[in-house]
């Protein structure tokens, strides 16, 4: 996953190079395929914004995309409260792991993707957030017990 | 520390990451951005600047026209494409300025060939449509952005740039008759390739190729011809290159403009064939190895039956530039063979749509006002 940004691209350069890797990221964190695309787009028109007073671009539009997705799930949730439930999302190829991810509260999938899968460390996953790192670490400690008992009992 | 289940779980959403191949949307990225100044009430347009910046593989081109303040100096800009070009202004923190870029995309290229040269190099050729607007004015980074004489739909308060094309790396290399990046020098040590003067034979399309060999990378831009040729033994340089001087494997390259007649296009240098080409839609390009460059390199043209058809120096497109890497001169390059076609005018529009925009056309490039800050 590149992370890594430069204090010399510009907004089309940014946007190009790291859409596709926040899509992804935005896929696993609201597990919606199909929403990942716009939630990430809206964080970019965000982020455009406020391009020129943003010190640094990327932590700040990945905290965006992570504050994105914990919309959509309160949106789904609403959703899925009110018949008929028509609406269909894509989500991902559901299997044990996945929807035991699923199942965890919004910001412990979050800790636990923006760590196994972004490889950030404490302090980023903690400015993504917007806790502590001594909250991190509960958090992936909780939902990596939640996830060892729910596939492995 | 990491365990079996950690390991599973980072690999479980790496296998599911890469499953997903999600591609920028330039398009609906402006349409989200329109929408969302519009709910603003901020009124759109006011920028009609359009610049063109290529992906070179990597991006989708997606480029920036830096419009947002006729305060901003490009001059104080960090670039790693050259002096005022446009996006450059336009890195974080580059400006005190609150109100963000207007944006401009480019259209995707289309495929035209690739070939592997002689020498081993792997040449890639495509075309692109520029969305500038005003006609084609590929010198106008050499003009001051408030005074643009040569593209008259540019607002004075927008800076204008001409169709570039981002290095892979940041580095650069040099060029002539077009744009050409490539290497791997450290950032902010591009050498700008100085760019012809307009090309009476020319559009605002762009050739853009790129190359590389197992050590190094390039690509570089020229202008397109707007038509098949007039005359049959038309043999015209419409740019040369070269790059890969950092990692010590220099390779420079030059894209020629032939006539039917042309069966065969033969690069030589000191009398001996070091490339050859069938023309591709009368476009040629060809790449030769080594640290001399083309000086005192010739491209033949030659028929179906071997006969030498026109013969001109590699370094026909070549010219002088001035300090700031700016043509020095204002004349129409040499060449056997010059069609004048007037190169047409395009439209700038602020929201692209299907029906604005014939299939294949080049598509212009959406334009957005700059949205409100906060």
């Amino acid at each position: 996953v590149a992370w890594a940004g430069t204090e010399t691209e510009t907004f089309g350069q940014f946007y190009a190079g790291h859409f596709a890797d926040l899509v992804r990221l935005a896929a696993l964190l609201s597990g919606s395929v199909d929403a990942a695309p716009d939630l990430v787009q809206d964080c970019f028109v965000g982020l455009h914004a406020h391009w020129t007073t943003v010190r640094e671009p990327l932590p700040y539009v990945r905290r965006s995309v992570v504050h994105a997705c914990a919309s959509h799930h309160r949106h789904m949730a609403r959703v899925r409260r009110q018949p008929p439930p028509e609406v269909r999302d894509s989500v991902l190829d559901a299997d044990e792991l996945e929807d035991a991810l699923a199942k965890l509260p919004t910001r412990q999938r979050a800790a636990v993707v923006l760590r196994y899968y972004g490889d950030l460390p404490d302090a980023d996953i903690a400015g993504a957030l917007r806790c502590r790192p001594s909250t991190v670490r509960s958090l992936i400690h909780r939902a990596l017990a939640d996830l060892r008992r729910t596939i492995e009992p | 520390m990491t365990d079996d289940f950690e390991d599973r779980l980072r690999h479980h959403l790496a296998g599911r990451a890469a499953g997903m191949h999600p591609e920028p949307d330039p398009t609906a990225f402006v349409e989200r951005s329109a929408g969302r100044s519009h709910r603003r009430g901020v009124v759109a347009g006011g920028v009609a600047a359009l610049a063109l910046v290529a992906g070179a593989g990597v991006l989708t081109g997606v480029n920036l026209v830096g419009a947002t303040s006729a305060t901003q100096s490009p001059a104080s800009a960090p670039s790693t494409t050259g002096p005022g070009r446009a996006g450059a202004a336009l890195a974080p923190g580059a400006s005190g300025s609150s109100v963000p870029p207007s944006i401009a995309f480019q259209t995707p290229y289309t495929f035209l060939y690739t070939r592997v040269s002689s020498s081993g190099v792997t040449i890639r050729a495509y075309t692109s449509g520029s969305t500038a607007a005003g006609g084609c004015a590929p010198a106008v980074s050499c003009t001051p952005p408030t005074t643009n004489p040569q593209n008259p739909a540019c607002p004075s308060d927008a800076m204008c740039a001409e169709p570039i094309v981002v290095p892979h790396s940041s580095s650069g290399t040099t060029g002539t008759g077009g744009t050409s990046v490539g290497g791997a020098a450290p950032p902010g040590t591009t050498t700008v390739t100085p760019v012809s003067p307009p090309n009476p034979a020319s559009t605002c399309d762009q050739l853009v190729i790129e190359l590389s060999t197992d050590r190094t990378i390039g690509s570089g831009s020229v202008l397109q011809p707007i038509a098949t040729s007039s005359a049959p033994d038309t043999l015209e340089v419409l740019g040369t290159g070269s790059f890969g001087s950092a990692e010590g494997a220099p390779v420079s390259w030059v894209v020629v403009w032939v006539g039917s007649a042309v069966g065969s296009v033969q690069l030589t240098v000191s009398g001996t064939s070091v490339d050859a080409m069938t023309p591709h839609d009368g476009i040629v390009v060809l790449a030769a190895p080594g640290d001399s460059g083309l000086a005192g390199a010739s491209v033949v043209g030659v028929d179906q039956s071997g006969a030498t058809v026109a013969t001109v120096p590699a370094s026909q497109g070549e010219v002088p530039a001035d300090s700031n890497g700016c043509p020095t001169s204002t004349g129409t390059p040499p060449s056997t063979t010059t069609t004048t076609d007037p190169a047409p005018t395009t439209t700038t529009t602020t929201t692209p749509t299907a029906a604005t925009t014939a299939p294949g056309a080049p598509v212009p490039g959406p334009n957005l006002p700059a949205p409100a800050s906060g």
